[in-house]
């Protein structure tokens, strides 16, 4: 038994903690400006810009189109372990620890028909704020 | 003397080393290069050309009309690594030109994403 914890261990090559963080400026953007039913499509891009892409640049036709613009940023936590070293298989773990998302809905005019901004941190989401166009 | 070098030595290999690593992703000159598009004129066949580059994505809208985008990112990675155990943390921000072209093919507008540059940062924990 000793034997075979010793071998574990002996086996453990390293392992490596990281953090990955993408667009992290989407935390400060401020919604409360917008007024669901008057504010523009070309307003908002004019205060705001246009959402960036997220995770990888290819992922641009989920956050823009004409109803909808997403903005989005993500924190991940990823811990590897590396074992063996001729052949060294690697155990990644990751886990998405915060997340910030807008989203704004335009109508077919163009204007906003509703604002929502979320912000997961760990376990928790809180709803920010959530505002939609009188119908 | 020889068994404080060999101290030194084995310090030295244990504290490994520091990690940079820094990851563009396309070409960012696609900002600058979208102030020769001009809205009315250029059509959607002259954009290659003019930012030198192929969109990255093609977004159909309403009535025809199609967003191009074109989009780049930073990504940094700074960490240190100590053998067993490396710690690093990576700051990446993406953008994109976004190019509104009309059911006819001529661009009716250009839009961007801020580009803010990402920070170089080490410690991985903590909000």
């Amino acid at each position: 038994m000793r034997a075979a914890v010793l071998a574990l261990l002996a086996g453990c090559v390293g392992c490596t903690c990281s953090r990955v963080v993408t667009n992290p400026e989407v935390a400060g953007l401020s919604t409360a400006w917008v007024e669901p039913g008057r504010t523009t499509y070309a307003e908002v891009v004019r205060r705001l810009g246009m959402p960036p892409p997220v995770g990888q640049v290819d992922d641009v036709p989920a956050y823009v189109s004409a109803e909808m613009l997403h903005w989005r940023s993500l924190d991940t936590r990823v811990w590897e372990l590396h074992f063996g070293y001729l052949v060294s298989p690697i155990f990644r773990r990751s886990r998405q620890v915060a997340a910030d998302d807008v989203l704004i809905r335009f109508d077919a005019a163009g204007v906003v028909s509703l604002v929502s901004r979320v912000r997961r941190r760990g376990d928790g989401f809180e709803v920010v704020d959530f505002r939609e166009a009188a119908p | 003397m020889f068994r404080r070098i060999a101290v030194l030595a084995a310090l030295a290999m244990a504290a490994g080393g520091c990690i940079w690593n820094r990851a563009r992703v396309n070409d960012s000159a696609v900002a600058e290069r979208a102030a020769g598009i001009v809205p009315g004129e250029t059509r959607a066949e002259e954009l290659p050309g003019i930012l030198g580059a192929a969109p990255s994505a093609v977004i159909p809208l309403r009535d025809g009309r199609v967003v191009y985008a074109f989009s780049y990112g930073d990504a940094k990675t700074e960490g240190v690594s100590l053998i067993l155990v490396t710690l690093t943390k990576t700051n990446s921000s993406f953008s994109a030109v976004y190019v509104f072209v009309d059911g006819e093919g001529v661009v009716r507008a250009v839009e961007r994403s801020p580009a803010p540059a990402p920070r170089w940062e080490t410690w991985p924990f903590g909000a």
